[in-house]
């Protein structure tokens, strides 16, 4: 083990924190849209899990480039 | 931990093994000759007043038009057979972890091979409707200097598309094989017979192999059928 296990671990921790708060948001502005507006909770809800797709889109790269440099260990 | 081992394993190497077909490669076959057959046999006998299993072809069918015709617009249901193949090839490729074999979609050359196609064919309908040079026209709208950045971002879809699904699917596929390290190594503290690996992997097995590829196969597709609505819709004022 030497540096570059502490770097994947530390960037894989950074954009995970990063992430749960972005999705955090907005799940929490999507439930309170839902319970404002009832008849478009379908809309807000594919709009929610794509706009989270996009999100998470960081983290999965993120996690490639772990994986890429796990291989270096 | 070997990383290595996460691979798509080679099946069958010609030569000195330069040319291989892996694992990939056999088990995409084989889901889509299974995606043709089921295909064909719910198509055939149709009658006029649905019964037994026409009434869910119907169902299938009736959804993937519904959802290509709000996603992508109306007049393009031309695109709708498009969608719904890598729907059922995507979301039967996810799930093979419940059978027991490799995700396909685990493997970065079959989510490319889907993404480069979905970015083929919107550049090809895009080009089909606009023509070359009105494409070009309207990558230079408003300023020409704007044209390098238009380009990066139409080269980004295939990437993101294609790195979300096969991380997605490889971190689910790490995470149950860890579990499955781990319940090896517990049950070896009592006996040598790894049995707690056969049932308590089932909740994983849940999310990982059922609820995870039914989220990503949406998402794919809906981006693709998104971006194909951008490309062929909202350009039509220039």
């Amino acid at each position: 083990m030497n540096i570059i296990g502490a770097a994947i671990a530390f960037c894989v921790g950074l954009v995970g924190f990063g992430i749960a708060l972005g999705q955090g948001k907005s799940l929490s502005n999507a439930v309170e849209s839902i319970s404002k507006q009832p008849e478009a909770a379908n809309d807000i809800r594919t709009t929610l899990i794509v706009g989270m797709a996009i999100m998470e889109t960081m983290g999965v790269l993120t996690f490639v480039v772990a994986i890429i440099l796990s291989g270096k260990l | 931990m070997n990383v290595d081992e996460f691979g798509a394993r080679i099946i069958i190497s010609f030569g000195d093994g330069e040319i291989f077909l892996s694992e990939s490669f056999l088990l995409g076959i084989l889901v889509a000759v299974v995606l043709a057959v089921l295909g064909v046999w719910l198509g055939t006998g149709l009658q006029t007043v649905p019964k037994g299993k026409q009434v869910i072809s119907e169902l299938i069918v009736g959804w993937v038009y519904k959802y290509t015709r709000e996603n992508v617009g109306k007049g393009h249901d031309g695109y709708a057979p498009y969608v719904g193949t890598i729907f059922g090839f995507c979301l039967l490729g996810s799930a093979l972890g419940l059978f027991g074999l490799r995700p396909i979609t685990a493997d970065v050359n079959v989510t490319f091979a889907l993404s480069i196609l979905t970015f083929l064919l919107i550049q090809g309908s895009e080009v089909r409707k606009f023509g070359a040079i009105g494409k070009i026209k309207h990558m230079c709208d408003p300023y020409p200097f704007m044209l390098p950045l238009k380009v990066l971002e139409e080269l980004t879809l295939p990437i993101s598309l294609g790195f979300r699904l096969f991380g997605n699917i490889l971190g689910g596929l790490i995470v149950v094989d860890i579990w499955f390290h781990f319940m090896t190594y517990l049950s070896g503290l009592f006996t040598d017979i790894p049995f707690l690996r056969a049932v308590l992997v089932l909740p994983l097995n849940g999310f990982f192999d059922i609820f995870e590829p039914i989220i990503q196969t949406f998402i794919f597709t809906m981006l693709t059928m998104i971006f194909l609505g951008i490309g062929i819709n909202i350009k039509k004022d220039h």
